[in-house]
């Protein structure tokens, strides 16, 4: 091998390196779940309005009530997020996130963003509540008093 | 005009059956034509690539690269690690696809090398090799991954905590491809972006085949030891003809699967060289000759009995599990019958070159 083909061959290879890096950057796939929860930011607590309409991205614009959570599929790591009541009282916030490529699962919080608070409390990692598995039905102990007692049948 | 005919309907024997099996299954099956032409439309996106990776392994006289289930398997570990990272879209297919290469160019080269010390033998050898692989492949993402190689998505691993599901769900790369550029003609979708990439691959086999590579693999298709007395490296070209096929494979089969959106692990591959085979043979291809034309047309002609045997074998019997059998029997029925044609025809064409001799030294003696 000469030296100018080992040359063309490194740069060859680093360019195949470099845009695999590139594609896993961009193509980094997160699940994002649209919240509007209360929540509380230094001690006050923020609500979401009773219906407002929520853009994530190029997305069609969901109409979310309070308490709801939407999920929304986002690939690479910029996004914007467009708020906007639909209460009367003309609420709006836009907000560009940079969500880390390390978080899978990421929580945006509506009321939070309407706040104004910064992206640390609009944008939290995800944590599903932990499931308390109950059994479906509970072994009630039969007391003597419950059975009922059958007479043994007599044939005639 | 009546030997001319009979030398085409010889030389089409396979695809000359399998047009009329399917004229007398389409109005049994009794589907709608835009169904049908929509099914064989998707299809032949689907797996053009992957009989597309076949044609150069012919031209270098190697003959059907059932190996190419190597490349598929490269295929599918590029895409389990995608899924595992959780890269969608098209940046997830490129990734994968530049996981696989790598993978599918070490295991082309050493399909390559086994296959140069069984020369005259080589469908065979590939074949069995293809199930020695996957005995490996199985190792690998039944054992090593989640336990040796980090699986970052644990609801791909299985419940024990290691070794990969037997379904993986691909929903962040299901047909990310097809969607690019996707055309709704007349209530018919057409994959504009895979049949590019279609056009693509067939541009460069086109393009490939006039290289000095490509006529070195030509040449060393037409006679081996001709080749090597020109001086060219016929092991290497057999190599680079095999890994370029296996590399392609590994492609064709990631195209296959984020059409499909899922991929079952531990089977996906197995039928994948099979299928390819039994689908260029149908186009009109034989063991030594092969073409772009033979891969479209074997792809709607298999594909287009796929569709229609179930629902013609129901509408017959009573069972569309018939049509199953039917074109399980069809896929390898097709491969036997265009390798039995192809070994008689060399038979005959030898008996004839041998009395021609006989007879030329006979003239010539009397001569």
């Amino acid at each position: 091998m000469t030296k100018r083909s080992l040359v063309a061959k490194s740069i060859a290879l680093a360019a195949i390196v470099a845009l695999a890096v590139a594609m896993f950057f961009v193509g980094k796939g997160h699940t994002v779940y649209l919240d509007t929860n209360a929540v509380t930011i230094a001690g006050k607590e923020a609500r979401a309005p009773d219906l407002s309409s929520v853009v994530f991205d190029d997305n069609e614009p969901e109409e979310m009530g309070r308490a709801e959570r939407v999920i929304a599929n986002a690939i690479g790591a910029k996004h914007s997020v467009k708020v906007e009541s639909l209460d009367g009282d003309g609420k709006k916030a836009e907000r560009t996130i940079r969500i880390p490529t390390s978080w899978e699962d990421v929580s945006i919080s509506i009321p939070a963003l309407l706040a104004g608070a910064p992206d640390s409390a609009v944008m939290t990692l995800y944590a599903a509540l932990d499931r308390v598995d109950e059994p479906a039905e509970k072994t009630v102990q039969q007391v003597e008093s419950d059975v009922i007692k059958l007479e043994p049948l007599t044939v005639p | 005009m009546k030997n001319k005919f009979k030398l085409f309907l010889i030389d089409n024997a396979v695809v000359v059956v399998f047009v009329l099996l399917i004229a007398i299954a389409i109005p049994l099956a009794g589907m709608p034509g835009k169904y049908l032409l929509q099914e064989v439309l998707t299809r032949l996106g689907r797996n053009a690539f992957l009989v597309l990776a076949l044609l150069l392994p012919i031209m270098a006289g190697m003959g059907l690269n059932f190996g190419m289930v190597l490349g598929a398997m490269a295929g599918q570990i590029g895409l389990i690690f995608v899924s595992s990272w959780s890269i969608r879209g098209i940046p997830g297919l490129v990734l994968a696809v530049i996981l696989a290469t790598p993978i599918a160019v070490l295991l082309g080269y050493v399909c390559g090398s086994v296959l140069n010390k069984a020369k005259g033998r080589e469908m065979v050898t590939g074949y069995i090799l293809a199930f020695f692989m996957n005995g490996i492949y199985q190792l690998l993402v039944l054992y090593a991954m989640g336990s040796l190689i980090p699986i970052g998505n644990p609801e791909l691993l299985l419940s024990r905590g290691y070794g990969i599901r037997n379904v993986v769900d691909l929903i962040g790369v299901r047909q990310s491809l097809d969607k690019v550029l996707q055309l709704t003609v007349a209530g018919i979708k057409l994959p504009i972006a895979t049949y590019l990439v279609i056009a693509a691959m067939c541009a460069f086999i086109v393009w490939f085949k006039r290289t000095k590579l490509g006529q070195d693999m030509r040449a060393v298709g037409q006679e081996r030891a001709v080749s090597l007395a020109s001086g060219i490296p016929v092991e290497r070209t057999r190599i680079i003809a095999i890994i370029i096929s296996t590399v392609l494979a590994a492609v064709g089969q990631i195209i296959f699967l984020q059409n499909l959106g899922t991929l079952n692990t531990y089977n996906s591959h197995e039928q994948t060289g099979m299928f390819s085979i039994a689908a260029l043979l149908i186009g009109g291809a034989s063991v030594r000759k092969a073409s772009i034309p033979n891969v479209i047309v074997g792809v709607v002609l298999f594909h287009l009995m796929f569709i229609v045997s179930p629902m013609a074998g129901k509408n017959l019997i009573g069972s569309a599990q018939l049509g199953e059998f039917f074109r399980q029997f069809i896929s390898y029925g097709v491969i036997a019958l265009s390798l039995v044609l192809f070994a008689w025809k060399r038979q005959a064409n030898e008996d004839a070159s041998r009395a021609s001799l006989r007879g030329g030294a006979s003239k010539g003696g009397a001569a």
